[in-house]
């Protein structure tokens, strides 16, 4: 290493590095820091009519305002809920589907399999609600069609409150469980071969080589990719929720997101919806945190 | 692999679940092809649809004579092509620059990993592009989503492994860090280059949230953003029950609205399975496995 030279000569000599970072840099401080003093509208009774440095400090009344409203309650159990019902059975099905596919013999077939699996990733929520839309509809539905078949009555099946959180996990479940696949199969890859040969030698069969070397393998990712989970339990995903959900389900289906996002917006409750924002994003940044902090200190990687 | 001891059971077995959930996967989507190529009778007598028994191009025609899907056709592919661009130029410089090492690449590490975990959430950026004037402004879609972290992460891993020696030789004979970086970093990193343009245009393709949140111009709307109107235009979007009942007293074609609606998908979907096959091929190079943690 050279000797310590003056820092404006070395920044001087690294000129063209500041200028191939400048443009990236100047999009993180104005699109991901500038907003966070924005966040003062949670403190503010911000009107469109008058900017915002003239708007009157109201200190924590929205947060009162948000704590106490019986709707943000809501929003904030359905979010709990949605997020621990995919944790229970949209986490796994990627690591099952690994596995299997790791024991299929044909890597023709394997990859064919990966394809199909990988597809409904790449499409939008929206698009996914408008076939979900049509197959359950009450009226010329598939399921409602199927279900004749057998002398059911048609079921209005996204207008049911009790229906609604499994129809978005099954969804995500149908929707995302083969992509989530690829880090558990790019994990298996690591796997070093000889020991499955030397359990072959052993005796092994299929689920002890599954058992002892494929998920012990993958242990890790999955350690990871749990912890990480767990620190996104109030993460949302605003695209599929706000693309299915509708008034029958309203009290069912409302998670934070479309929260902030209908009363913020739609009905120009700024500071109440900021403070609410603000709550859920200090919250899951915590839990991020620490969630990631958990994982370094298993002696993953962690995050980044 | 082919030691593995038989076991006969278990392999058709999996053959066979693997076969009946490529079904499930794919027949929503053939279910959607197939009844934007029927007629409304055809589509209420089927149960599964297969192969349309009389195949006809009405759901089309009407979606193209009425022609409300043009303009946020038109908006979709237009930010999809100049965001990709855009996108694509700044990362890669960013990612270069951070690469190397320079007086103060620690900070500008942190500020870009901070950013992973603190959010100023929807309001504050509301308030940010109101400012900014970006409110119905299909630039909306574009400069706040310019850089994505996770793929400006890769690239940097990726431009750090690249041979020191190649780029100090150019320097030697003459070339600048910016000739270094368009005619040397940049073409050798093409695969990565093209695994990411793909990705990004996919995801430019399907904004939807940004035209939700920022924009009320319908002129202005994308192109998931007007499918999700035609989805909640019924009275209710529970399960159609407003197509019926309208169809009821107003006639054919808005009886006819599912097969409009599914032809509409059908649009929507449409580039994204064009790519695929091109995105696909760079599933198992595992390239992208950071992006998923996300």
């Amino acid at each position: 290493m050279p000797a310590k030279r003056p820092l404006a000569r070395r920044i001087y000599a690294h000129r063209h590095i500041y200028l191939f970072v400048l443009p990236g840099l100047l999009f993180f401080l104005v699109f991901r820091y500038y907003p966070l003093y924005f966040l003062q509208i949670a403190f503010r009774n911000f009107r469109v009519t008058r900017p915002l440095s003239a708007s009157p400090w109201v200190g924590f009344q929205y947060f009162e305002e948000v704590f106490t409203s019986v709707s943000f309650q809501g929003a904030l159990v359905n979010t709990l809920v949605l997020n621990l019902l995919k944790l229970l059975i949209c986490f796994p099905a990627p690591i099952l589907l690994a596995l299997m596919l790791n024991e299929l013999r044909s890597p023709l077939y394997k990859r064919g399999v990966q394809t199909i699996l990988y597809l409904p990733h790449f499409v939008s929520w929206v698009v996914i609600a408008s076939i979900l839309t049509n197959l359950l509809s009450v009226q010329g539905g598939l399921f409602n069609k199927i279900g004749a078949l057998f002398g059911a009555e048609p079921v209005m099946f996204l207008g049911e409150k009790g229906m609604f959180k499994i129809i978005l996990v099954l969804s995500d479940l149908w929707k995302e469980s083969g992509y989530g696949a690829i880090i558990y199969l790019a994990a298996l890859t690591a796997i070093d071969p000889q020991l499955y040969e030397a359990a072959d030698i052993d005796g092994a069969n299929r689920f002890q080589r599954m058992w002892h070397i494929t998920l012990a393998g993958i242990k890790e990712t999955v350690v990871v990719m749990l912890i990480l989970r767990v620190g996104a339990m109030l993460g949302g995903s605003f695209d599929q929720v706000q693309s299915l959900i509708n008034p029958q389900v309203q009290a069912a289906g409302d998670t934070l997101d479309t929260f902030v996002y209908r009363l913020g917006i739609s009905q120009n409750r700024y500071g109440f919806a900021a403070a609410a924002g603000l709550f859920n994003s200090v919250v899951a940044a915590i839990l991020l945190f620490l969630s990631d902090r958990f994982a370094k200190r298993l002696g993953e990687r962690g995050l980044f | 692999m082919a030691k593995l001891k038989a076991n006969r059971p278990l392999d058709y077995a999996l053959v066979i679940f693997f076969a009946l959930l490529s079904i499930i996967t794919l027949y929503p989507f053939w279910h959607c092809l197939v009844g934007s190529l029927i007629s409304y009778g055809e589509y209420m007598q089927s149960t599964l649809l297969l192969w349309p028994k009389e195949f006809t191009l009405d759901s089309y025609r009407f979606v193209f004579d009425q022609g409300k899907i043009f303009s946020p056709m038109k908006v979709t592919a237009l930010i999809t092509v100049v965001g990709t661009a855009v996108n694509l130029m700044i990362t890669s410089l960013m990612a270069y620059g951070m690469s190397k090492s320079y007086p103060g690449d620690k900070l500008v590490s942190y500020l870009v990993v901070l950013t992973m975990f603190v959010s100023a959430g929807l309001i504050p950026n509301y308030m940010l592009f109101r400012n900014l004037k970006l409110l119905n402004n299909i630039w909306v879609y574009i400069v706040p989503s310019m850089i994505n972290t996770f793929y400006l992460i890769i690239l940097r891993t990726n431009f750090a492994n690249f041979s020191k020696e190649v780029e100090e030789a150019a320097i030697i004979d003459g070339c600048s860090e910016f000739g270094v970086f368009f005619r040397i970093v940049l073409p050798l990193s093409k695969p990565i280059l093209a695994t990411i343009a793909l990705f990004t245009a996919v995801d430019y393709w399907n904004t939807y949230a940004a035209s939700v949140y920022y924009v009320t111009d319908a002129g202005k709307k994308t192109l998931q953003d007007y499918l999700y109107m035609l989805l909640s235009d019924n009275a209710t979007n529970a399960g159609g029950m407003g197509a019926s009942a309208v169809g009821a007293t107003a006639g054919k074609s808005a009886v006819f609205s599912e097969n409009i609606k599914l032809a509409n998908t059908m649009i929507a979907i449409l580039p994204i399975m064009l790519v695929y096959p091109f995105l696909q091929k760079y599933f198992t190079s595992g390239i992208m496995v950071g992006a998923v943690k996300g």
